[in-house]
């Protein structure tokens, strides 16, 4: 046996509680460990001592003094009942109030969510394909500008406005794929392929691919307008 | 008259707790002054240990008893009342140590006297259990002992009093506490070394009990 078991068995030998194979071993180390036969014993005789702690009195008039703090908390609690009747009725309709006020916020919030969220259709409708912005190669004339976006650079501007963005963008994609760019170069669009606003790094993929197909169909364009003139 | 009234004490005294709190949830107010004689010194003594101070530990315990008198109808007897009471005292006494603790206050060293005079604080600069000249009668060893009772930490010493001096089981100190079982031994474990190391010098002055 260990030192340190020995001193948890010592602990369950003074409750009481020690087992008769652990109580032997344990008698048995203490008869070998100098160490754990001080500590054992000093333990003892401490918890020993206790037994002659002198009990203490309460005073004499502990009962009356009970008595007649009884009466006034009793008198207290009267008194406050209707106080506290009140409170929980003003702490009722304060959670009422609350109740409403959440309810109030949150239909505010579907409707302002309603109202300008981004509506397909429109932002794909909404590109600018004026007749006098168009080049004579067909595609559609530079008109590039901010036109109402404070922040070009901001996506969720572009995002949460998308509906009424497209307007002042210009692009010149070939009319139905609804791409633009912003005054910078930077991309934006919606359209009638599937996405709704740039944001995230697969549409950004997706649109460089449709850049590439624009590109050959420019040249292609191209060639064919060089072959005509020929 | 008073024949009766004596007669129906006696039977009610010999009631257990939990028969009484169920008599004062249903009115009878009188088994509550049963309660309080049977506890009064038990939980004062408990307070004492924990507070060291007697009117606060009179106190408390006052107000464990409205408390209890009070509350007694969210008693259940699924709990000891003793283990009811402990519980309310202790978390009262919590409760004033931590308010002493967030607000500690300028206690002045000098004790007012009965004439209103400062009188010199009662430090007592030498171990008394060191001195061999000092020869320990009951009262002197008690205050010995409370000593060493105060050093254990303050965090320990509730459980370490309910076990050693009330008798409480571990099971109701877990439940007076609300602290776990091992939690709970491992406290008191410690707590009987701290006592020991504090209590060894009286221990080795040799005292015959």
């Amino acid at each position: 046996m260990r030192c340190r078991q020995a001193e948890k068995l010592i602990f369950d030998y003074i409750d009481g509680a020690i087992s008769e194979s652990d109580r032997l071993g344990l008698e048995k180390h203490l008869g070998e460990c100098r160490t754990c036969e001080v500590t054992a014993s000093a333990l003892a005789k401490s918890l020993d001592l206790l037994h002659h702690l002198p009990k203490a009195e309460p005073s004499e008039n502990f009962n009356w003094k009970l008595r007649l703090r009884l009466a006034q908390e009793r008198n207290a609690w009267r008194e406050n009942l209707g106080s506290e009747r009140v409170w929980r009725g003003a702490w009722r309709s304060r959670f009422a109030l609350g109740a409403f006020s959440a309810f109030a916020v949150v239909l505010a919030a579907g409707f302002v969510f309603l109202r300008f969220s981004p509506d397909p259709s429109r932002v794909s409708r909404g590109i600018d394909f004026r007749p006098e912005a168009t080049t004579e190669t067909g595609a559609v004339a530079e008109t590039r500008g901010t036109g109402g976006l404070s922040n070009p650079y901001d996506p969720f501007e572009v995002r949460n406005f998308g509906g009424f963005g497209p307007r002042s963008v210009s692009t010149d994609a070939p009319s139905g794929l609804g791409l633009g760019w912003v005054d910078d170069g930077g991309l934006f669009g919606a359209d009638s392929l599937g996405f709704r606003s740039i944001g995230s790094g697969r549409d950004y993929q997706r649109i460089r691919q449709l850049e590439q197909q624009i590109e050959i169909l420019h040249k292609e364009l191209e060639n064919c307008n060089l072959g005509r003139r020929e | 008259m008073h024949a009766d009234t004596l007669k129906e004490k006696a039977r009610l005294s010999a009631l257990s707790d939990e028969d009484l709190v169920l008599k004062v949830q249903a009115g009878e107010s009188v088994c509550f002054d049963i309660l309080v004689d049977r506890y009064k010194a038990r939980l004062y003594n408990y307070l004492l240990r924990l507070v060291r101070n007697e009117d606060e530990a009179e106190e408390i315990a006052q107000e464990t008893f409205v408390k209890a008198f009070i509350h007694a109808d969210k008693y259940k007897t699924i709990a000891r009342f003793s283990t009811w009471l402990y519980t309310i005292a202790t978390n009262l006494v919590r409760n004033r140590l931590r308010a002493k603790r967030r607000s500690p206050r300028f206690v002045s060293l000098w004790s007012r006297g009965a004439d209103g005079e400062d009188e010199a604080p009662s430090v007592e600069l030498v171990d008394a259990a060191r001195r061999p000249d000092v020869q320990f009668n009951d009262k002197e060893l008690g205050k010995l002992i409370d000593e060493a009772i105060a050093k254990i930490p303050e965090k320990y010493r509730a459980s370490f009093v309910l076990r050693e001096i009330n008798q409480l089981s571990y099971e109701e100190i877990a439940a007076v506490t609300g602290l776990k079982l091992g939690t709970v031994r491992s406290r008191i474990n410690r707590a009987r070394h701290c006592f020991r190391r504090a209590i060894e010098p009286v221990l080795e002055r040799g005292i015959d009990f």
